[in-house]
């Protein structure tokens, strides 16, 4: 078996070698694209006096002129300069607020597809409605995609102004809204709205019965918002739609039973990539417990499914990392920033797995009727483009996975900030201390500091610290989430001390008062790298705002899950210098070294995990498309002749196929079965005829019976009724085994990586089974539509008493 | 929870050779048993003691309350050398303090029979009057489940009995030890107080092998230890032969609107 993390340093390897050309190239490719945008924005500021001596009207007349001129023939490309030019003038009659020419660079890389990356506090916001507009001409509907409901509703409402006073409109898009005004808001020009809640969305349309009940239009162009977070952060958490199922209560009980009492020598933890499985003395206990000879044989699989989800609950899922216990339920936390995800919950019962782990009432299992990852989701827009202030360290991730480049937009106004070296400390407790002492310091000049933590649990550590040194402080975790907001917008005030897990409160800003100011601005402490210098810049990037004073360091340990997760090789040989050092901080080259190589590695396997991961969601993504296909050409078609009549044939040869071997000489052949099974299908008594006897042969016999009675349901196919009810038929089925058929593949995803192959990739062999399980998903799909249309008069009747019955009633 | 579906399963445990006895574990067609339920009863059957030779023994694995009124899920294991049927075999259900909340007569609809030295799982639904809880009591999660090997006389309830009466009857008749021969006995099971009326329920048992008359009922009414009044109750119908009939007398207790702890005793002699 090959691990994820060999793959990971044979990468890394690969990839250092590239680093200075890629260094070369990036410079030349960047230089080039901005000098061709500081053309287009000498263009756009040539126009600016043109646009400033219009009313009112005119300008909104403008709007109206250049869709006309693109419905002429003209390109975007040909308009940009006008459109951009049209907006920035709006917004200085709106908004007050005229787009700096750093902006107008912004808006023409999202314009192209690419991520702008800007310093936070560079006016985001604005610069994306630029290119909104300006796509939005087209008439095909753009879709910006903001961190959280809160800022989608800001913008609709701020924002919205400029492209209303265009004349064009403007929707909201979050939870909650009636399916009419689901439409409204995807009707509009522009529509505002979270991420997932466009995925959701997708998800919904594909499980509605009338085609009038879907909200979504195509997907056209969408610009996200803190893109690297959407892309690379939550890349792992796929959008679910649940219905619900019910869990083994009494067998999650009995796996937590026997899970909780394993010796350690019982399963593997690769901390890494957090995953665990189990050993050969981990899989006899279980075989022994419930008296199995082999744990991994194809008819133990629901088991093994149990079993590792127990192990999950148990060794992988920690508490007040993870997830917190809140008035007896299991609320997720999300890693990156430590809220809890409202009303999320984890399926194929691990959620389960994990309230019984920690004894309380078990829920009803999610079971996953629908699926797709936000990056499958956005890569089905023509064109998807995006802003973040940290993108850089990411690019060639963004490049390889999405075809995404990242444009670094030059900043309005030089930052102040200054980024400190770290400190490193031996253990955590000095580290916490160092942590205390610095904020003592910060504090008794009035200077407000925002500590940064990777967990609720090291909240609390540093909250401890801090009390030490009878320091008061606000802790913001996803505990207190409701006052999240609240806090992380005053953590700039002076004198404040916020303690808060890394991404807390991101897209508010935290604004600094006057003696804040003067102290220094607001002094970032972060506690631990993270797991991307990306995630360490976001972090930063709190303090020194637009120009801003402020000041961000490290201040880390050896002790650090980080390094020891990812570099417990080197800690040993590093420990050993550092012991016959003195207390203080530690002041080894190698100690730098040996965080770097950590959050190198870290992010090295996380970049493998996520490469894999997107391959392996591709196999599911083609699923996917040829499913949605079927459905929406159930939904759409005027007549479904064509698309079920074959439906018959194809089980019919099927049929041949189970029974019937060319391998076998036909007195060989299970004729009873055989004969039982096509009559049940037929729904007639249709002998096999003695004189075939080749399978090929047999087919094009039924297929013949079958194709005689075409005619006869062709006709029937023209009543409302019948059309109807095959339709009918036909989603139930799709539902029911699609939902099936996502079960069968995240079991097979779960031990793609469990089962050795020799050479063969766990990627191929997903596609490869993955394949055979989707053939047979279709067969069972199209059986029961096969099966109604051979006794349609037996259903219409039943129709047509139920009916009766109901008046009766 | 156990949900009857899907496929059957047969796995066979061989025994081993230290004189006990691990019965294999069977599932027949018509249990539908689903893949989970299948590995509880895997898992449940592997912890149990091991079982000497022809043993007979019930364990409860669940309380299933979904069903109404309950239905228990069970594993019988034998180590008996023949087949056997079990219609008749009264099961006792016990709760975690041994007191008896329940008891079926097994029947060959409940068990059809009996593999010889073998463990099989059973649904075994309870009917109202096979309950002896309070209303107001919640079934317990934990009980215990014992054969009945004792005789037992017949129980006459009469139809005037409400619900919970006629349970607490059962509970009394079941939990006493089954009469001697040539013995008569007459028990106060129950009295309840409700505004100005009375009520005590009673058991009169016959252990004799013939019926018996016995015209009245002589009982006290007492406020504490103070008898206030006697009475006779009679009583009109024989009791068969090894019968034991529950009986109801309601009395009009206004009179003594002002007393506390009124109950009935059975008058001695």
């Amino acid at each position: 078996m090959k691990k994820l993390s060999d793959l990971t340093s044979r990468g890394r390897g690969e990839r250092r070698k590239t680093v200075l050309q890629l260094v070369k190239n990036t410079f030349n490719e960047q230089s080039k694209r901005l000098k061709n945008y500081m053309k287009i924005v000498k263009e756009i500021n040539a126009l600016e006096s043109r646009y400033q001596a219009m009313t009112d009207e005119e300008l909104t007349n403008q709007t109206v002129h250049l869709k006309e001129r693109l419905e002429a023939g003209e390109t975007i490309d040909q308009l940009k300069a006008e459109a951009f030019a049209l907006v920035r003038e709006a917004s200085v009659r709106v908004l007050g607020m005229r787009h700096y020419d750093v902006q107008l660079i912004g808006g023409l890389a999202l314009l192209d597809g690419h991520i702008a990356e800007m310093a936070t506090g560079e006016g985001k916001t604005l610069v994306a409605s630029l290119p909104s507009f300006t796509k939005a001409l087209i008439g095909k509907g753009v879709h910006v995609i903001t961190v959280n409901d809160y800022l989608a509703r800001r913008d609709v409402e701020q924002i919205g102004e400029i492209h209303r006073f265009l004349g064009l409109t403007v929707g909201l898009n979050i939870p909650d809204l009636s399916p009419d005004e689901k439409r409204a808001a995807y009707g509009a020009d522009i529509t505002y709205g979270v991420g997932t809640e466009f995925g959701f969305d997708y998800l919904r349309d594909h499980l509605v019965n009338r085609k009038e009940d879907r909200v979504q239009r195509k997907h056209h162009f969408a610009i996200i918002d803190e893109v690297d977070s959407i892309l690379i952060d939550e890349a792992k958490t796929p959008l679910i739609m649940a219905g619900k199922g019910s869990v083994h209560e009494g067998l999650q009980t009995v796996a937590k039973r026997i899970v909780s009492k394993f010796p350690s020598d019982a399963y593997e933890y690769d901390e890494e990539i957090k995953a665990v499985s189990l050993t050969d003395k981990g899989i006899s206990i279980i075989e022994e417990n419930f008296a199995i000879d082999n744990l991994f044989a194809a008819e133990h699989q629901v088991l093994y499914h149990y079993m590792v989800q127990a192990l999950r609950a148990h060794i992988v899922m920690k508490r007040d990392v993870d997830y917190i216990v809140k008035d007896g339920k299991i609320e997720l936390v999300d890693l990156f920033t430590g809220r809890i995800m409202e009303g999320r919950s984890l399926s194929d019962g691990l959620h389960q797995a994990i309230e019984a782990k920690e004894g309380i009432d078990i829920t009803e299992e999610n079971k996953t009727t629908a699926q797709v990852t936000i990056q499958h989701y956005f890569r089905m827009y023509e064109l998807v483009s995006g802003m973040t202030g940290t993108a850089q360290t990411s690019r060639q991730e963004l490049l390889k996975t999405y075809g995404m480049d990242v444009v670094q937009v030059p900043t309005n106004r030089p930052k102040l900030r200054e980024d400190a070296a770290d400190i490193i400390y031996a253990t955590k407790e000095e580290k916490y201390d160092a942590v205390a002492r610095s904020t003592k310091e910060a504090h008794a000049r009035q200077q407000p500091v925002l500590i940064g933590t990777t967990s609720i649990e090291q909240s609390f550590a540093v909250a401890e610290a801090l009390d030490t040194h009878q320091l008061s402080y606000q802790i913001l975790n996803a505990k207190t989430v409701d006052q999240e907001t609240d806090i992380i917008r005053d953590a700039g005030r002076h004198g404040r001390i916020t303690i808060a897990t890394n991404m807390a409160g991101r897209g508010t800003d935290i604004t600094l008062d006057e003696i804040a100011k003067e102290a220094g601005g607001l002094f970032v402490i972060g506690t631990e790298r993270h797991e991307s210098v990306r995630i360490d810049n976001q972090l930063r990037g709190r303090s020194g705002r637009q120009g801003d004073p402020g000041k961000s360091q490290f201040i880390v340990s050896l002790e650090d899950d980080l390094v020891r997760r990812f570099a417990k090789d080197r800690l040993e040989k590093v420990l050993k210098k550092v012991k016959s050092s003195p207390q203080g901080p530690v002041t080894l080259k190698e100690a730098q070294a040996l965080l770097s190589y950590a959050q190198e590695t870290c992010e090295g396997t996380g970049y493998s995990i996520r490469e894999e991961l997107v391959k392996l969601d591709d196999v599911l993504h083609q699923h996917r498309l040829v499913i949605y296909a079927l459905r929406n050409q159930v939904l759409e078609a005027d007549e479904i002749q064509d698309m079920v009549l074959p439906m018959v044939e194809r089980t019919v040869e099927r049929i041949v196929d189970r029974y019937l071997s060319s391998e076998l000489v036909p007195e060989e052949w299970p004729k009873e079965e055989f004969q039982f099974a096509m009559n049940e299908l037929l729904h007639d008594e249709v002998p096999l005829p003695d004189d075939l006897e080749q399978p090929e042969e047999v087919k094009a016999y039924y297929v013949d019976i079958v194709s005689s009675r075409r005619e006869k349901w062709m006709e029937e196919l023209k009543n409302p009724v019948v059309d109807e009810l095959i339709r009918d038929q036909l989603l139930a089925s799709i539902e029911e085994h699609w939902t099936e058929h996502l079960t069968t593949m995240n079991t097979l995803k779960e031990g793609i990586h469990l089962r050795s192959y020799g050479q063969e990739q766990p990627v191929r062999m997903y596609e490869k089974e993955g394949f055979e399980i989707f053939n047979y998903t279709i067969a069972e799909i199209e059986y029961p539509v096969a099966y109604v249309l051979q006794r349609l008069s037996e259903y219409i009747m039943l129709d047509e008493e139920i009916e009766e019955m109901e008046l009766d009633v | 929870m156990f949900n009857r579906r899907k496929q059957i399963i047969l796995e066979a445990e061989a025994p081993e050779n230290t004189g006990l006895y691990k019965p294999r574990l069977i599932f027949t067609e018509d249990m539908l048993i689903e893949k989970e339920d299948e590995y509880l009863f895997r898992y449940h059957a592997n912890q149990l003691p091991d079982l000497e030779l022809n043993q007979l023994s019930v364990e409860a694995l669940q309380v299933d309350l979904s069903s109404s009124p309950i239905s228990i899920v069970a594993l019988f294991r034998n180590t008996l050398e023949n087949s056997f049927h079990v219609d008749g075999l009264p099961l006792l259900v016990l709760d975690e303090a041994n007191r008896l909340i329940g008891r079926k007569v097994l029947t060959t609809e409940d068990i059809p029979e009996f593999v010889p030295m073998s463990s099989m799982p059973c649904w075994l639904d309870f009917s109202e009057e096979e309950l002896f809880l309070a209303e107001e009591e919640r079934f317990p999660e934990k009980i215990r489940l014992l054969f009945s090997l004792e005789e037992t006389h017949d129980l006459e309830i009469p139809p005037d009995f409400l619900d919970a009466e006629a349970r607490r009857v059962r509970q009394t008749f079941y939990s006493t030890p089954t009469l001697k021969n040539e013995e008569v006995n007459v028990m106060n099971v129950w009295n309840d107080r409700s505004e100005n009326m009375l009520t005590g329920l009673f058991l009169i048992r016959n252990g004799y092998e013939q019926t018996i008359q016995l015209g009245t009922l002589p009982l006290q009414l007492l406020s504490g230890e103070q008898v206030l009044q006697s009475l006779h109750v009679s009583l009109t119908s024989p009791i068969e032969a090894r019968t034991t009939r529950a009986v109801k007398v309601v009395l009009d207790v206004s009179e003594w609107h002002d007393q506390e702890m009124l109950q009935f005793r059975v008058a001695q002699g």
